[in-house]
Parts: C-alpha cells; structure tokens; sequence
C-alpha cells in the first residue's frame, strides 16, 4: 500500500526542493528512480479546449506525467503604504495588512464529472455547460494521484511564490484544482510560525465613515478549502525547477478580495480571519502552463 | 425512496450565515459574566454554556429542543414565544407521489409526538451560507399526518461549506418520513444472530494478503451490505432479554439531523481504507493539522462531524453546532462550535447539562448528544445526569485471525500512543494506523484511551460488549448495542465520539430505511475510483473484486 504513495512524496519533495526530473511515468517502487531520469519522451497532454473567457474545458494529462503547483499571490487592488498593503473592501472598511500568514496543506487536481463516472447525483451538473469538477468516493482524504501534501506557511504580504509539491496526473480529465489551508505547526521563510492556526493576520482597519484606526490582530485555527476552475493557460514558470514537468498549475490569490464581504466591526477576530481564509482560498485563479 | 430527483439551486442572496461572536458564552448569557478562559468553555459546550438561561437544544420531559434547561424543567417564555416553525419548503405537494398512503399533512405542533420533533429541528430560514464562493440557503421543515413526521429539506449544512475533499456541496431536495412512535420490531424476522460478525476472518485474511485491497463486501455484517442480506440481527442478552435489532444500511441514510442532512454509518466504502472509520482520521482538537503526512488519507470531516459525497451527510456529532437559541435558530456559528471538536473531552468530560436532541433515527427514535439525564424529580428538574458511553470496543482486527505474520502487520494495532508516528513506524505516509480515541475493555470494565486503530474495517476492528446488568460508572452509562439508552425522557440513541458514533442498529422498526446496497437509497456514496491495478467490476463499487454471480449477472450469466 504505501510504496505509491511514498514515490508520490518523494516526487513532491524532489520538485519542492528544485530536483525536478522528467520521467513522465512513475509506478510503484520504481517511481523514485524514475523521477530521477532525464530525456523521457514529452508527456501527451490533449483535450484542452476553451470553453470561454474564464475557464478552461476538461484537461487530459498522461497517465503518471508529472504535475506541479506553483502558489502566487497578487497584490492588484491593494496600495504599498509605509509598512502596509491597503485595501478597501466592497463594505467600505479600509484594512492596513501589515503581515499575513497562510498555511496550505494540499493540492490537488479534480477530475471532470464525466471523466471519473460519479454518480451526477441530484443533476444539478447536467443543468451546466461544461463538466462539474467531480465527487470522489475516497473522501476521508484523497484519492487522485495528483494531490500534493505539504505544510506550506506563506507569508503573505510579501507575496511569495512557492512551488508547493507535486503529483500525478491520472490520465482522467480535470476540470478543477482543490486548495486546502489548514492549521499548522510550520514556519514561514521568514521564521514566523503558525501555531495550530491556518491564518494570522496583523495590521489595522478603519470603518467607512471612521477613520480611527482599530488593530487588526485575528487567526483561526479551522482549515477552509475551495475548487477552482481552470482559469487559463499561462506561461511556465522561468527557471529549470520544473522543467521535466508535463503541467504545471499556478494558483494566484488576490488578498485585495480577502475583506470583501466581510464586515470587521461585527465579527470575532476568529470569525474575522475566518472569513478572510474563506475569500482568500476563494479567489484563487488556476493558471496552467503545459 | 424519498430522495427526490430534482434539485435547483437557490439563487444567491448576497448576505453572509447568521454570525455569533467568538466569545459565545458571553453571547449566550443574558448578563454576561466575565468570559471564562474560551476553550474550556467551549470544550463543555453546550453543557458549559448553554445551561443558565435556556439557550440550547436541551432534551426535556416536554420534548421541545427549545425547551428549558433551567433545572425546573419548565420551558422558558421566551424560548416558547420566539419559536417560529420553519417555512422553507415548496414541494410539499411530493409527498403524495412519495408516500402515496400518507394522510392529511398539519403542522406537527397539532400532533401527538410531533411538537417535540418539529421544536427540534434547527430553524435555518433565512440563513444564507457560503458554498465555494456561491451563496446557498438551508431549508428544514416538518410537517405531520397522524403516524409520521415528513421531515424535508434541500441536505445543506447550516453552516458555511467547508470543503475538505474535492467532492461538492449540492443541493438535494429529500423528504424523510420518520414514525412519530417507534414501532417494535416484529417477533420471528429472520435474523442473524451477532456472532455473524464472524466473517470478520475475511477481513483478516485480505488485509494479510494484501493491505490495499478491499474484501469484495463489508464484512462484519453487521450492517445491510448486499440486496441478499437478511436485515436483522438478534441476541439474547446477559440480562436474559432476547433482542432483535435491524441492521443500518452500511452506506446509506439511517438518521435526519436537525438541520435536515442525513447521517450515515459509522464506515466510508472501499477507498482508501476498506470500510474504516472516518473519524480516525480527524484531529483530536480544533487547531490541529486537517491532513498528516499522508497522501491518501486525511481528515474529511468536518468540525460538527459532516461531508459531502455530493450531498452533506454525517458520520459523527459535535453537537455544540446543533444547539439552538430560543428561537430554534443555530446558536453558534461554526467557528464557535467547532471549537468544542475535543475527541477526549467528547467521550469522558464531565456532562454539565442534559444533551438536546441532534436528530431523528428512521425508527423514530431521536438522537442526542452523549450527555444523559438519567432522572428528573418531581418538578421535572434533571437530577442525575451521566456520560454515555458506547458499549463497543476498539478490538482490532488482530481478533479475528492468527496468521504467524501477524505482528508484523498488526503488532501495534491496540497499542497506547501520543502521537501517529507511533503507530507507523516513524512514517505516516501509507500507514494503515492512526493514534485515536478510543473505548478500549472487556467485560469487566472499560476505559477511554488513545490507541494505535486500524483505519480499515470499523465494524470488524469493534466488538460489542453487552452491558445489559452493568448499567456503568459512576459518571457513564454503558449503552446498547444500537448505541442507545433509556434515559429519564424515555430511549434515544447518543452521539458519541467512539464507534459507532450515531448508532449502530436500529432498535425499532425504521420506516424509510434505505437499501442495502452500497449507495442504496439514493443517498449512498459514489462509486470508488479503483486505485492503478484495480479494476471495479460491473460498477459493484467494489474495487479489485472477483466478479461474481451476484455482483455481476451480467458478466456471469
């Protein structure tokens, strides 16, 4: 039982510390020597179509190719003021970020409806256009040899990008990428820890019609997960870390979006940092770079 | 099959789920005192927070979850005056098509037996809760003709969506039809006795031969599994009582939560761990790590004790999230209540004040948490209240064979342990242990501990222990088979933090019990997705299996 799941680690590993290989078919316990090797054939992968602006149609990678997340975040929206990033959300509250920690704890991509064969329950798929990201049925956990496993603390206010591991495609088609946060016991690169939470906020906020400043001091210790489409196609990251990868998935959060939504003088600070893990997770974009 | 077919989704409201600040004791206190330090308040809610003022979903002689839980028994004003029964659903009309011999449907609070279980359920209109970035709206409503309560809802969770797997959130419109008196199993059902629970050699022998791989059915049956499976089980007790029981399906709706989702059993399918338990899985405390160092396993659950296979359902109860305040609305929002998530807390913390009632079994029994008042005085106030304690314990799966491998495979299976490592020999990952709460004994007695536990094969790594003349400790009470006990308000079944978790049989007659098959009814799983080397014959939902006369007709014919 565990040998695949070991080589998937390993491969995980390997790819988060930069050793990235080529191999596109990795089985059972010859999957570590096989992440090792260069100069395998490049991985098939097909049925990429358009299906509008905002989303990419199903996407079929090889079976056992490599796949790769790359987590980003982008400060569009926000202003750089002395020590903090500023923003106003849709509720009029203006919010002075001056540190923010997320914790990750997996990726994982999601399968077309169609592609796994679930079951499409009440029907509520059939009433869409393109394949729902589909159910699974190993759901105390995962059972897509994509997923990814790590404990990844991002600092997020200086916006980081961290390869966060990888795993393998299945051959199905995908349609989604599921991100977990969830409480950690890790440190960020700059030394700062989580310490059971999956979000620590730091800074200040104002309310709409009152610019008093209120500190801003909020974690929650409860994980938040989200599917995400896939948004567009995108460019591969510079750099020969993840050159022998057949995709890789590019997860952009935009915290500008973190506070929208959520009104700050009525909430808890757990509540408060729930909220903003919610819409962090939720404003994810899927870039995929094949 | 009650589920219906159609489900449409509810147009976005743009407003956020009824939020309750962190501090809920202050919240829920009229004249707040002083917060007490937050997590021990949070470990005993709602016993610890809910039990001075009327606030919470209390069990009480009256049967209304907004009764009282002041100590006369007496349900408060204001907790009489606030509540509004739901008014949520518009398909009513579906219960004639349903349940063609249903009678005229009124308002339960007209009917005998149905006041204490429309009071119960969670009052969710106008609630709006957050699914992946789409606004939702919960519904749960009852209504009642003279036999039954018609429990409907569209199965969403009172709280924001909390998607630990891929697996979504969808609406699925159900009505449950629920007895409003249990109805006693009839005498002379053919039924197993409980020794069937032997086949459990099967399961020993599969996971010698090969870890990965799932037997081809459940094989404690204990549960209904197969379309052939005979749905009773019987047993003469040490008490001398002869017992029949049904079997719950094993993957399949046994129970309605108060907030309208159903509960399924206390195992997941195959995948990736044949037939366990999902709550090994989670963490022991709110804060911990959501997934270990494991890529195939991980937590999956939610805080309260839910998750989707498409629609919500539960395996397990934090019945902080299902406490109410006088107006039958939730108390606590989920970042409060998960809060009281405490595996150890939940199975051998001091019980403060009677548990309320969480759901409603098929057989018309309801389900509360594992806080029992035991007896009232004369003026209906709760004199003796204990823990419930489930009468099964972690047994291993070591029980059921001898294999001379055995150690290797097994050896720390029913070890004492502190943290996972323990039990995996220094490398989670495909490990086939978790550290877990248990109820670990014999007859002689019993203790809650923290064990290396299989994660395959809940229903083969448990053994029930009858309790039926020993009535418990000083501060629990054993409980049936079924998971259940008579408590001073007459039976229920109790949710507990070890197996089986809700309950593990049905002790009455269940009305609208679904199939025996895998996803029987409707509300079962979806079909596993076979792992590489594995093929799932005939969609059997049973990965790796040997095709069979009776799992594949088509090919065997």
């Amino acid at each position: 039982m565990s040998a695949p799941r070991r080589a998937r680690r390993a491969l995980a590993l390997a790819l988060a510390l930069g050793g990235a290989g080529s191999a596109s078919a990795c089985d059972g316990a010859d999957a570590e020597a096989d992440a090792g090797s260069t100069g395998a054939p490049p991985p098939q992968v097909d049925g990429l179509a358009d299906a509008g602006a905002d989303e990419l149609g199903p996407l079929t990678i090889d079976r056992d190719a490599i796949v790769a997340y790359v987590l980003e975040w982008s400060w569009e929206g926000a202003a750089r003021e002395e020590d903090a990033w500023v923003v106003v959300s849709d509720l009029g509250y203006t919010i002075g970020v001056e540190a923010a920690y997320v914790g990750t704890a997996l990726v994982e991509l999601v399968p077309c409806e169609d592609a796994a064969g679930a079951d499409a329950g009440a029907g509520a798929s059939a009433a869409l256009a393109l394949p729902e990201p589909a159910a699974q049925a190993a759901h105390s956990g995962t059972s897509d040899p994509s997923a990814a496993v790590g404990e990844l603390v991002e600092a997020v206010h200086a916006a980081p990008s961290s390869v966060f591991g990888a795993g393998l495609a299945s051959g199905d088609a995908y349609c989604g990428l599921h991100l977990l946060a969830s409480p950690l016991d890790a440190a960020a690169a700059d030394g700062a820890r989580l310490d059971g939470e999956s979000l620590r906020l730091r800074g200040w906020w104002s309310a709409p019609d009152d610019p008093a400043r209120h500190a801003l001091d909020a974690s929650v210790n409860l994980p938040r997960g989200s599917v995400r489409a896939l948004a567009r196609l995108g460019a591969r990251p510079p750099g020969d870390a993840l050159a022998g990868v057949a995709a890789v998935f590019t997860v952009t959060r935009y915290p500008a979006l973190a506070f929208d939504g959520v009104d700050l003088a009525a909430l808890s600070d757990a509540e408060l940092a729930y909220e903003v893990l919610a819409n962090l997770v939720q404003s994810g974009e899927v870039e995929v770079a094949l | 099959m009650s589920k219906l077919s159609s489900a449409n989704l509810v147009a976005a409201r743009g407003q956020r789920a009824r939020r309750v600040p962190f501090d809920l004791c202050a919240l829920l206190r009229p004249g707040a005192r002083a917060a007490a330090p937050l997590l021990l308040g949070l470990a005993l809610l709602p016993a610890g927070c809910a039990g001075d003022d009327g606030v919470g979903a209390t069990e009480s002689t009256s049967g209304g979850a907004t009764a009282s839980s002041d100590p006369s028994g007496a349900e408060t004003e204001t907790g009489a005056d606030a509540w509004t029964p739901a008014a949520c659903f518009d398909a009513w009309e579906l219960v004639d098509e349903l349940y063609p011999d249903a009678g005229a449907l009124v308002p339960c609070t007209e009917v005998a037996g149905g006041d204490r279980l429309v009071r119960s359920l969670l009052v969710v209109d106008g609630l709006t809760i957050d699914n992946n970035g789409e606004a939702m709206e919960p519904c749960v409503e009852a209504r009642c003709d003279a036999t039954y309560a018609y429990v409907a809802s569209n199965s969403l969770p009172h709280y924001d969506f909390v998607q630990t797997t891929p697996n979504a959130l969808v609406e699925s419109e159900a009505i449950v039809r629920v007895p409003l008196a249990s109805a006693a199993i009839a005498s002379g059902v053919d039924a197993d006795p409980v020794g069937v629970q032997a086949a459990c050699g099967d399961a020993y022998d599969q996971y010698m031969l090969n870890p990965a791989q799932a037997t081809t059915r459940e094989p404690g049956q204990l549960c209904a599994f197969a379309q052939d499976d005979l749905l009773y089980l019987e047993e003469t007790l040490a008490s001398g009582e002869s017992a029949t029981y049904r079997k719950i399906a094993c993957l399949g709706r046994t129970a309605v939560m108060t907030n309208g989702a159903p509960v399924y059993g206390p195992n997941e399918a195959t995948i990736p761990d044949p037939f366990g338990s999902p709550l090994f899985y989670m963490p022991d405390v709110a804060g911990e790590p959501y997934l270990g160092d494991d890529l195939a396993g991980g937590a999956a659950l939610d805080l309260c004790g839910g998750h989707t296979a498409q629609t919500m359902h539960y395996h397990g109860v934090n019945e902080a999230c299902f406490a109410q305040a006088s107006d039958g609305s939730p108390a606590l929002s989920y970042v409060a209540a998960s809060q009281a998530w405490d595996m150890h807390g939940m199975l051998a913390g001091d019980c403060a004040e009677a548990s309320g009632i969480v759901g409603w079994s098929l057989d018309g029994y309801p389900i509360t948490g594992p806080c029992v008042c035991m007896a009232r005085d004369g003026d209906g106030a709760c004199t003796e209240i204990k823990r419930a304690r489930s009468a099964w314990v972690y047994d291993g799966l070591g029980a059921w064979g001898d294999d001379p491998g055995e150690a290797a495979s097994l050896g720390v299976e029913g070890a004492s342990c502190v943290e996972d490592s323990e039990c995996c020999d220094g490398d989670i990952d495909g490990c086939d242990f978790r550290c877990s709460y248990v109820v670990r004994g014999d007859a002689e007695g019993s203790e809650v501990a923290k064990v290396c536990a299989l994660l395959d094969y809940a229903w083969c790594t448990h053994r029930y222990v009858d309790r039926s003349i020993d009535p418990g400790g000083d501060d629990f009470v054993y409980l049936d088979r079924c998971n259940g006990v008579e408590g001073a308000d007459g039976y229920a079944y109790r949710a507990t933090a070890s197996f089986p978790y809700v309950s593990g049989c049905f002790r009455g007659e269940p009305i609208d019990a679904e199939g025996q098959a895998g996803g029987g009814g409707g509300g079962g799983m979806n079909p596993p997705k076979c792992e590489p080397g594995q093929m799932m014959c005939c969609g059997d939902d049973v990965c790796g299996g040997p095709e069979t006369a009776d799992n594949c007709p088509e090919d065997c014919a």
